[in-house]
C-alpha cells in the first residue's frame, strides 16, 4: 500500500513561525492532556461530518465549517491547532482561507486537501504570494490523515 | 510542352479568353529570366517565340510542382518543382506512368481522376497523398485540369501539386494540442467528482469498521472494501491526475517502490496468470518524484500485463548505469508491438489496445522521464519465439 501524500511544504516567508514556539506549544498539550483541535473546512458535507466524526472518535477534539467564509470565523474564534481544508470551496478557497489564518494565527498548522488536479493552479497563485501550504490529495484514508495528524 | 501549357491556362481559366490574355499581358511585364537553354524535357524543337518561353519560364519556375500527362496517365511534361516535391527527375518520369508516384493503395484513385478528366472536368485543391521517390510519403493539394487541343479535344491533364506536409503536420499538432486540452478539463473535471465521494465512501467504511467489536463477522467485509477502494482511488490518481503537481523528490529506494506497485497489481496479475520475476542488483537510494516513479511503473506493469493475455512471465531488472543512474528493464514475452506501432506508441492518444486503452500512458511516462533527465527505450518482437516487448527506463541518482 502506499499514500497519495503530495507533500509541499515550504516554510512561509512572510510569516515564519519559530519551531521552538510550536515545540513549546505540542509540550504544554502533551503534559496537560489538553486534546488538539482539529477545524475541518470542506463544502462537501459527507466529508466534513464523516472526517469530523473520525477524529473526535480518534481522540482529537473536532469542529467543522462548510465554506471558506465560516471557516475562517470559526478559526478566528476558537483558533484550533490545526485546519485540514479543502481547497475549491464556494465563498472563499482553500488557499484563501489558508492565506487569511496563516496572517491572523500564525502558529496555526494547515493542511490543504484536495480532489482535484486543477487547484494547483490555486495553491500555484498562493506560492507566487509568498504562501505554501502542505497539500493532500482526495481521497486519503482516514489512518493515513490520522498518522499525520498525531505527528503534528 | 507550351502548347500544353497553353491549352492548360486555357483550361483552367475556362472560357474567359480576354480576361486570359489581359491576365498573361501583364505577365509578360513581370520580368522573368529566360531559361538558359531549354528545358529537356520540351517536346517540341523549334524556338519558342517571345510569349511562349515566358510561359515556359512561368512554369519551369514555379514553387508548385507542373506537372502534365495523357489520357493514359503517361507523364509527358515535368517541371523543376515536381522533381523537388517527387524526387524523380523529368528525364526519370517523362514516359512514364503516373501511378509511379501514386501509392499502391490509392492506384483507383488516378482511374476516377483520369475518367473526370475525360468528361472535362475539373478537380479543385483536392488533398491526398502521394510517395517521393525514396519511398517517403507526401501530404499534397492538386488541382486538375483538362488539356485541349485546338479543335477542343480533351487530349490529357495538367496537374498542379502542392506539397502540405508541413500544414497537415500543423493541423494534427493542432488537433493534438486540442485534444490534450480538452482531455486535461476532462480530467479535473472527473477527478473532483470522482474523488470527492471516494473520499466520504472510505470516511464512511472507516468509521462503520472502527465501530465493529473485534470479533465481528463484517469486519473481513469492511476491511476488504476498503482495500478495493484504495485501488480505486489508485487508478483514479493514475489516469486523471497526470498533470497534477508531482511534489518535490524524496529519497526512493526503487526495489521497494517497484514492490509497491507491484503490490497494487497483485490481484491483476494472478488473474492473468502473470509470474514475476524480479531481480534487483542496484540498491542505491534515488532522488526522484515517488508519485511519478509510481505512475511510470503502474503504466509499465499494465502494458505488460495487457500484453499477455494468455499469461506469462514479466521480468522486471535494475541495474546500475554507470555512476550517473540507474536502468530499470519490464521485460514481457507478450503478442509485441508491430514495427509500424512501434514509432508511434509514444505519440499521444496512440494506443494498440483499441477501445481499452486511453493512449496517454507512455507519453505521459516519457514526459515525466524527460523532465527529469531520463529517458525511456522501447523494444519489441511480434515474430516467435522472440515476441515480447523490453521497455528500459533510465533514471539519473539525482532528478
Amino acid at each position: 500500500m502506499y499514500g497519495p501524500w503530495q507533500k509541499i511544504r515550504l516554510v512561509d516567508p512572510v510569516s515564519p513561525r519559530p519551531n521552538a514556539f510550536r515545540k513549546q506549544k505540542q509540550d504544554e498539550g502533551k503534559s496537560k492532556r489538553k486534546k488538539t483541535t482539529v477545524l475541518v473546512v470542506d463544502d462537501e458535507r459527507l466529508i466534513a461530518d464523516t472526517m469530523t466524526e473520525i477524529l473526535k472518535r480518534s481522540g482529537f477534539h473536532a469542529l467543522c465549517a462548510y465554506d471558506g467564509l465560516s471557516g475562517l470565523e470559526m478559526a478566528l474564534e476558537i483558533t484550533p491547532d490545526v485546519v485540514l481544508t479543502d481547497v475549491v470551496m464556494p465563498n472563499m478557497n482553500g488557499v484563501q482561507l489558508a492565506i487569511a489564518i496563516r496572517k491572523a494565527l500564525p502558529s496555526v498548522e494547515i493542511i490543504l486537501l484536495s480532489g482535484q488536479a486543477i487547484i494547483n493552479d490555486l495553491v500555484e497563485r498562493g506560492r507566487n504570494q509568498g504562501y505554501s501550504f502542505e497539500l493532500l490529495a482526495k481521497p486519503i484514508h482516514p489512518e493515513k490523515l490520522l498518522r499525520r495528524l498525531h505527528e503534528i | 510542352m507550351t502548347r500544353e501549357i497553353d491549352s492548360q491556362l486555357a483550361g483552367q481559366q475556362g472560357s474567359s479568353s480576354a480576361a486570359d490574355h489581359e491576365r498573361l499581358r501583364m505577365e509578360r511585364e513581370v520580368p522573368v529570366k529566360a531559361p538558359e537553354k531549354a528545358p529537356d524535357n520540351v517536346p517540341d524543337k523549334t524556338p519558342p517565340d517571345d510569349f511562349q518561353w515566358r510561359l515556359a519560364a512561368l512554369v519551369e519556375s514555379s514553387d508548385d510542382a507542373i506537372v502534365s500527362k495523357n489520357l493514359d496517365g503517361i507523364v509527358t511534361s515535368w517541371n523543376p518543382a515536381a522533381e523537388r516535391l517527387f524526387g524523380y527527375g523529368a528525364e526519370e518520369m517523362i514516359g512514364q506512368p503516373i501511378l509511379k508516384i501514386i501509392p499502391a493503395e490509392l492506384h483507383t484513385e488516378e482511374s476516377e481522376i483520369l475518367r473526370k478528366v475525360k468528361a472535362g472536368e475539373r478537380i479543385d485543391h483536392y488533398e491526398t497523398r502521394r510517395v517521393r521517390k525514396n519511398g517517403e510519403m507526401i501530404d499534397v493539394s492538386l488541382t486538375i485540369s483538362p488539356i485541349k487541343d485546338q479543335q477542343g479535344h480533351i487530349i490529357g491533364s495538367s496537374k498542379i501539386a502542392r506539397g502540405i506536409s508541413q500544414r497537415k503536420k500543423m493541423e494534427r499538432l493542432l488537433i493534438q494540442s486540442e485534444k490534450l486540452a480538452a482531455t486535461a478539463n476532462m480530467a479535473a473535471t472527473i477527478a473532483h467528482e470522482i474523488n470527492n465521494p471516494l473520499d466520504a465512501v472510505m470516511n464512511l467504511v472507516y468509521l462503520a469498521r472502527t465501530a465493529l467489536p473485534a470479533n465481528s463477522k463484517s469486519l473481513p467485509y469492511l476491511l476488504t472494501a476498503e482495500r478495493e477502494l484504495e485501488r480505486v482511488a489508485h487508478i483514479a490518481r493514475q489516469t486523471l491526475g497526470y498533470y497534477c503537481d508531482p511534489g518535490p523528490a524524496s529519497d526512493i529506494q526503487l526495489e521497494q517502490l517497484l514492490e509497491e506497485v507491484l503490490g497494487v497489481y497483485r490481484s491483476r496479475l494472478l488473474a492473468g496468470n502473470v509470474a514475476v520475476d524480479c531481480s534487483f542488483a542496484h540498491h542505491r537510494v534515488i532522488r526522484a518524484s515517488k508519485d511519478e516513479l509510481m505512475q511510470i511503473f503502474s503504466s509499465l506493469i499494465t502494458n505488460a500485463i495487457d500484453a499477455m493475455p494468455e499469461g506469462g512471465v514479466l521480468n522486471i531488472a535494475t541495474r546500475e548505469a554507470g555512476e550517473e543512474g540507474i536502468e530499470i528493464l519490464v521485460k514481457d514475452k507478450g503478442t509485441g508491438i508491430s514495427r509500424e506501432n512501434l514509432d508511434r506508441v509514444f505519440e499521444p492518444f496512440f494506443s494498440t489496445k483499441g477501445k481499452r486503452g486511453t493512449g496517454i500512458a507512455l507519453w505521459v511516462a516519457r514526459q515525466l522521464l524527460e523532465k527529469r533527465g531520463g529517458s525511456i527505450h522501447l523494444q519489441s518482437s511480434t515474430e516467435f519465439p522472440w515476441n515480447g516487448t523490453t521497455v528500459s527506463v533510465f533514471i539519473p541518482f539525482q532528478t
